[in-house]
């Protein structure tokens, strides 16, 4: 009975966490940009092919937004299951059963926290090394 | 003549400007669906497919990093090593300018492999990325053979 009850606070609180996370990202929809002319990593101008670059930014950035409404969907899905999982596990004496969700809600909040902090940042990199054309 | 080539030339910077934010949309985009498969593969408890997309993702941004970073310097070697051996005689400023045109022409067919190596391991197809490496070295020895040819060209024509 403690052991689920124990669960159950930490199922809570990783959906607190969850919640947090995800509506702070989702008010960031956009990736990162220089706000340059060409769009995204726009390091010098694209000339005739800024035509081009300005029909593909705002579906890259319409794919952003869907891939990352996607993940939080699926991250608290998943985050649920294992709550479920952990609390049956938990309420029925199965240790492995609640281990296994334990380690599944970590390796979860894990993936999602290293995509939403990690990848904006590699697209810093990216774009601030973007270099100029060598000729 | 030497302005319809600097007019090419203007036109493939463009074309290398656009490639490149190309390819950066590409990795992060690229980064955020292998990211999404290991989500998906770790709700359902499978680690193989978590195991692959984390690898994908190692993968993906490897590639970028070699477009944006080596490339250039590869490029830079290249033309630097044409531009040391193609002007003699009278028709120096031509030949340098078609040096410099064969090798801007030599970086954006590297930079075209290093987006299709990015799609193809983005989609999990592994060939991609060693045809990019594949083709880069393809041109670096398009550019040497043309900055040994070069000045021979030039003293079979009379005008070194």
């Amino acid at each position: 009975m403690l052991k689920m009850k124990v669960f159950v606070v930490l199922a809570m609180l990783v959906a607190v966490v969850f919640s947090n996370v995800s509506s702070v990202h989702a008010q960031d929809e956009n990736p990162p940009s220089d706000g340059g002319g060409g769009g995204m990593c726009a390091g010098g101008d694209a000339g005739p092919f800024s035509a081009v670059m300005q029909k593909i930014d705002p579906l890259a950035r319409n794919a952003w937004t869907f891939g990352v409404g996607l993940l939080i969907i699926v991250s608290m899905l998943g985050g649920l299951y294992y709550s479920l999982q952990g609390a049956g596990g938990a309420a029925t004496g199965a240790s492995g059963m609640t281990s296994k969700a334990i380690i599944g809600i970590v390796g979860l909040v894990l993936l999602v926290l290293m995509t939403f902090l990690l990848l904006p940042e590699f697209a810093k990199m990216l774009c601030s090394s973007a270099p100029a054309a060598p000729w | 003549m030497n302005s319809a080539i600097e007019i090419l030339l203007g036109i493939l910077r463009n074309a290398w400007q656009a490639m490149i934010g190309l390819i950066a949309i590409m990795v992060i985009l690229g980064m955020l669906y292998k990211a999404l498969v290991a989500t998906g593969g770790t709700f359902a408890g499978f680690p193989q497919p978590v195991a692959q997309a984390i690898g994908s993702m190692v993968g993906v941004l490897s590639i970028g990093l070699y477009a944006f970073i080596i490339l250039p310097a590869l490029v830079n070697a290249g033309m630097s090593s044409i531009n040391v051996s193609g002007g003699c005689g009278p028709l120096s400023d031509i030949v340098l300018a078609v040096c410099k045109l064969i090798g801007a022409i030599g970086a954006l067919r590297m930079l075209r492999a290093s987006f299709v190596g990015t799609v193809s391991t983005m989609v999990g197809s592994g060939g991609g990325a060693a045809g990019a490496i594949i083709e880069s070295g393809e041109v670096l020895i398009g550019m040497l053979l043309v900055s040994a040819a070069a000045p021979v060209a030039g003293a079979f024509m009379g005008t070194c």
